[in-house]
């Protein structure tokens, strides 16, 4: 706190839109901030739609290079985070479709057709420390990589890509309550089959 | 019980422990990432947005006023200096508009005999063979066509352009 004064409040962040607008003045460094907020969440929702963190990067530079040149085309009325997760999302389809993965794992025939038994990868438990750090990833990166296509992608858009559940249901293009039911959902399925390392 | 800001649902301690362990397998992105999405958002905006934009750059009315008033500050500057005896600081300012002047004169003189040059050519091709007449005729109306398709696909190629 300042001496005899009032703490200072903190800046408020500058709203991705008027970024965009200072982009679009010609402005083009401003960009950077853009991809300095949105890198992270943007190549770790990649890498879990991919599942291959190299290639998530790549897909990444890419989409910021589509939404640089469609960017006098970005509607105000619209959140960028939304927009750019959209452009996001074609991609990583785009990308799976070219490398033929089955979009849809068995998982789905479990949960909503109840054919098939799933199943899940079964971490074992092995000594504390660091080698325990790396199995618990290991077996939370291959727990989310077995989930159906379409819980991936939301646990990918809520836990990686950070975004709420209402822009979630914008890109998605889906009512809010079906976003909620289906990210509870995965999230059970992913408790269950991380159940030993949640008592932790 | 914890709240999820969010959407207001409450977590229990199971749901706080799976967020903390998806949060840990985050990757990290890589040092150079930034500097590879500006270098080629540079060389983008290099090749497109000038393209793409389609007019001059702007320049703001108080440089452009700026650079007037140092413009014709210099000139009765130089004009003091060198011509006081023939006439004052204005000496200079009324020699740069007689030579303005002469120059529109000479202009609009090329103007008339390049008229005039056509004039001449198109009616020693009227009065010529019906031959020639025809050749005109043709040749006018491809230039026609050559200046309506550069006129319509000009914005189609900008769009293009932008789009690359």
């Amino acid at each position: 706190m300042p001496e005899g004064g009032a703490p200072i409040a903190p800046i408020p962040p500058v709203p991705d839109e008027e970024l965009v607008a200072a982009v679009l003045r010609g402005e083009d460094g401003r960009f950077g901030d853009l991809v300095d907020r949105y890198q992270s969440r943007l190549v770790n929702y990649l890498a879990r739609m991919v599942r291959n963190v190299d290639e998530a990067h790549d897909l990444a530079q890419e989409v910021f290079l589509k939404v640089y040149q469609a960017l006098d085309r970005f509607d105000p009325k619209y959140r960028f985070s939304t927009w750019i997760f959209r452009v996001a999302q074609n991609a990583a389809i785009d990308t799976l479709r070219r490398q033929r993965l089955r979009f849809q794992s068995p998982v789905r025939e479990t949960i909503e057709g109840e054919e098939r038994e799933w199943e899940p990868p079964s971490p074992e438990r092995g000594p504390y420390g660091e080698a325990r750090n790396r199995e618990r990833a290991v077996a939370i990166r291959a727990a989310v990589d077995e989930l159906p296509g379409e819980y991936r992608e939301l646990i990918a858009l809520r836990h990686y890509a950070e975004l709420s559940y209402e822009e979630i249901a914008t890109v998605k293009g889906l009512p809010l309550g079906t976003v909620k039911n289906k990210l509870f959902r995965a999230r059970q399925a992913l408790k269950q089959v991380l159940a030993d390392f949640l008592v932790d | 019980m914890a709240m999820d800001e969010r959407v207001g649902e409450t977590m229990n301690g199971d749901d706080a422990a799976l967020d903390r362990m998806l949060a840990e397998t985050a990757v990290a992105v890589r040092p150079d990432f930034r500097a590879g999405v500006m270098a080629r958002v540079s060389a983008l905006a290099a090749e497109a947005r000038p393209v793409a934009a389609g007019a001059p750059e702007r320049v703001p009315v108080r440089s452009w006023l700026a650079a007037g008033l140092a413009a014709l500050a210099l000139l009765l500057a130089a004009g003091a200096a060198a011509g006081a005896a023939q006439g004052g600081p204005w000496s200079l300012l009324a020699a740069l508009a007689d030579f303005a002047g002469s120059s529109v004169m000479t202009g609009a003189g090329l103007l008339v005999a390049s008229w005039r040059g056509a004039g001449l050519l198109v009616r020693e091709a009227l009065g010529g063979s019906v031959l020639s007449l025809i050749a005109l005729g043709v040749i006018v109306v491809a230039l026609d066509v050559v200046v309506l398709r550069i006129w319509r696909t000009a914005p189609a190629r900008a769009a293009r352009r932008r789009r690359k």
